[in-house]
């Protein structure tokens, strides 16, 4: 069934909206949880309330996409939650502890810094990227896809693909510095 | 609580647009996405459609000494082998008498219900549309040369130039479809011909254009319940003289080329042909055409193409607005209207968006600024690639406002072709002695194409008939208000031109 169906079926309070949208789109938002989650039983939990959200979050919203729109809701949620559990251990998460490779380790002035700007920098330096970069970069880290089952879609190693993921860090990072964003 | 850098890294990956986050997911359903995407590319080639007739000059049929060809070869759907489908010398075939006496030119065609079908078209197996396995195994196993593709671009943006800037009025034009018409012709040619052939497709050697020509069409084919990407293409020969088999054969390993035996003086050639052309483009075209007695050769090439978008404009927001053609009075008509998170990129004196395709092309326009003439943007060549190609992305809201439209235009393709150096070709001493030993040279070039554009999708399809004689707002918002004449393009993610042209006046 077409996006714009489903999401006219929120529009209608249809509960038949849910099972569609879990039918469709269940499993890859259940990767996405359990690819920062590690665990199944907190995905499940996380993408029900994916679900919940939607449903009160449809109408007014109307995206473009359902599985962009569910997918930044289970990502936040997902990572909300491995925040919780991991409240009092030490260390952090491999996703955040990749992506501080992008910023440096001086003073920062954090607030100074919308997310969305920082989105609209990101936004322009994947569209500066070669198609294969891009998407490799968003399975990783919008999707969080591990480099293993990367690295078998695209008939590479880990090592390499590896390597790969390490230069693209450093090109953003540069882009970052470039744009003056005081990370 | 302060977030961490890091995470709010995460938070600004998230929201990164939607386009990006859905290309990432098609890529990862199944096919390798470290592997460079080419068939795309190709299918961008695949929107344009040229029309070429050849005419041969009528002389006093050759006395014999041709050998009669007997088997017409058609290749299977992977492309690696052919079927033979027998003429009969009875009903009409190159064996046919010479003298003209017989009263038609048609043969009995028991398969397809074209009269003076020697050969059908096989067409590939169709993929469906989320079998991306069998997509890569496709590219894999049908190599398309960047040289090649680099041609083919040139090729589309040479003559779009030209066709577009001399235009006045609606005009649609498919490169790739009278890229594929003279693709045959050279296949045929030989000496100064086949080079100033070569020349203007941008290959040196024959052989390479027809395994070339060969793997694209395989890599473009679609057929799936989201759209269809068809290419046809078709011999119809003067019965009286005799063909080279090596000749057809080609067309049919090649080209995927159906092939006839008729009489060009009998009337209902030019019916049986048009027929053809309706079934081959969805009955979106079915032309006129007038046959001259002089012909002895037609290469017909079509294009059907046909393709959903990938977030369908809702009907309920088609509204009538005003539209403001260069030299006439206003006209109200429908526009469809959305806003979309997406892609855009700001020239110097026009802007261009994008709509998604589901088959993974897109529909591109291009509006230029006011006061700017649309012509303008496709002046040169190079003017026109930069246009479709060049400029920085740059991803926001674009609130789109289109007008629907559909036309039909019909375009003469000959002077064109002769002022890009095609010149031999249209000379009585032409060398075609690859296709007969006849003398025969280009008479006319014609294509015809459709374009429509609805809340659905779209659909578009051409014709190239050659016709032979014998030889006697913020920086991240965008308005697409497209109420003033605009060029549009269908291309792949890539930016490959697929369709290419001018929406002058969508009332026609």
């Amino acid at each position: 069934m077409e996006d714009q169906q489903i999401i006219t079926l929120y529009w209608n309070r249809d509960p038949e909206a849910i099972r569609l949208s879990g039918q469709q789109y269940g499993s890859v938002l259940h990767r996405i949880s359990y690819n920062i989650l590690s665990s199944h039983e907190d995905s499940e939990e996380c993408v029900n309330d994916t679900y919940q959200r939607a449903w009160e979050s449809m109408p007014p919203n109307r995206p473009d996409s359902l599985l962009a729109y569910l997918g930044r809701i289970v990502r936040n949620l997902s990572i909300n939650l491995w925040n919780k559990n991991h409240a009092h251990k030490r260390g952090g998460h491999v996703l955040l502890s990749e992506l501080s490779e992008c910023v440096s380790g001086g003073p920062t002035a954090e607030d100074a810094v919308e997310t969305s700007f920082l989105t609209e920098v990101i936004c322009r330096w994947l569209s500066s990227l070669p198609r294969d970069d891009r998407i490799l970069f968003v399975r990783r880290y919008w999707f969080g896809d591990d480099l293993k089952t990367l690295a078998a879609h695209g008939r590479t190693t880990p090592n390499r693909l590896a390597g790969r993921l390490f230069r693209l860090r450093q090109k953003l990072k540069e882009r970052l510095e470039q744009e003056g964003i005081p990370l | 609580m302060k977030k961490k850098k890091e995470e709010k890294l995460f938070d600004a990956i998230t929201n990164i647009p939607d386009d990006m986050i859905q290309e990432a997911a098609d890529a990862g359903k199944k096919r390798p996405f470290l592997l460079r995407h080419k068939w795309p590319v190709l299918a961008a080639c695949s929107l344009t459609a040229v029309g070429l007739l050849f005419f041969f000059p009528q002389p006093t049929p050759s006395p014999g000494g041709h050998e009669p060809h007997t088997a017409i070869g058609v290749e299977n759907t992977d492309g690696t082998s052919s079927s033979a489908a027998e003429t009969d010398p009875s009903s009409g075939g190159p064996d046919a008498p010479t003298d003209g006496s017989q009263e038609s030119g048609f043969m009995d065609s028991p398969s397809s219900g074209f009269a003076g079908q020697l050969a059908d078209i096989l067409f590939p197996k169709a993929l469906a549309y989320d079998d991306y396995d069998a997509k890569h195994q496709l590219l894999e196993s049908n190599p398309v040369d960047e040289t090649f593709i680099s041609a083919v671009d040139a090729f589309s943006y040479e003559t779009a130039s030209a066709i577009l800037s001399q235009s006045q009025d609606n005009v649609n034009y498919s490169p790739i479809s009278l890229y594929y018409a003279l693709a045959v012709a050279a296949s045929g040619a030989d000496g100064e011909t086949a080079q100033e052939l070569l020349s203007l497709l941008g290959v040196s050697d024959s052989q390479f254009l027809s395994q070339q020509c060969s793997n694209l069409y395989r890599c473009l084919y679609t057929e799936n319940e989201m759209g269809s990407l068809k290419i046809a293409n078709s011999l119809w020969m003067d019965r009286r003289y005799t063909w080279k088999d090596t000749f057809i054969q080609n067309a049919a390993d090649h080209f995927y080329s159906a092939s006839f035996s008729v009489n060009f003086s009998d009337g209902r050639t030019g019916k049986q042909m048009a027929d053809w052309i309706s079934e081959q483009t969805g009955h979106t075209l079915t032309p006129n055409l007038s046959l001259s007695r002089e012909q002895i050769l037609s290469i017909l090439n079509t294009i059907y193409f046909k393709d959903q978008w990938f977030t369908r404009f809702d009907t309920d927001k088609t509204a009538s607005a005003s539209f403001y053609p260069t030299d006439a009075a206003p006209v109200e008509w429908d526009f469809m209207n959305t806003t979309q998170y997406g892609s855009f990129v700001r020239g110097d004196t026009w802007v261009r968006a994008s709509l998604q395709l589901k088959n993974g092309g897109s529909m591109v326009f291009v509006l230029p600024d006011e006061g700017i003439s649309v012509r303008d943007l496709v002046a040169t060549p190079e003017q026109t690639a930069s246009v479709f190609q060049e400029g920085e992305t740059i991803y926001g809201t674009v609130t789109w406002s289109i007008p629907k439209f559909q036309f039909s235009t019909s375009l003469t393709l000959g002077e064109l072709v002769q002022s890009l150096g095609v010149t031999s070709a249209f000379r009585t001493d032409a060398d075609f002695s690859g296709m007969t030993d006849a003398p025969a040279y280009f008479s006319s070039i014609r294509q015809d194409t459709y374009i429509g554009i609805d809340e659905n999708g779209v659909e578009a399809s051409s014709f190239t008939l050659i016709n032979l004689d014998g030889s006697a707002m913020s920086d991240n918002e965008e308005e697409m208000i497209l109420n003033r004449p605009f060029l549009y393009g269908i291309t792949t993610p890539d930016g490959s031109l697929l369709f290419v042209g001018i929406c002058e006046n969508p009332a026609g």
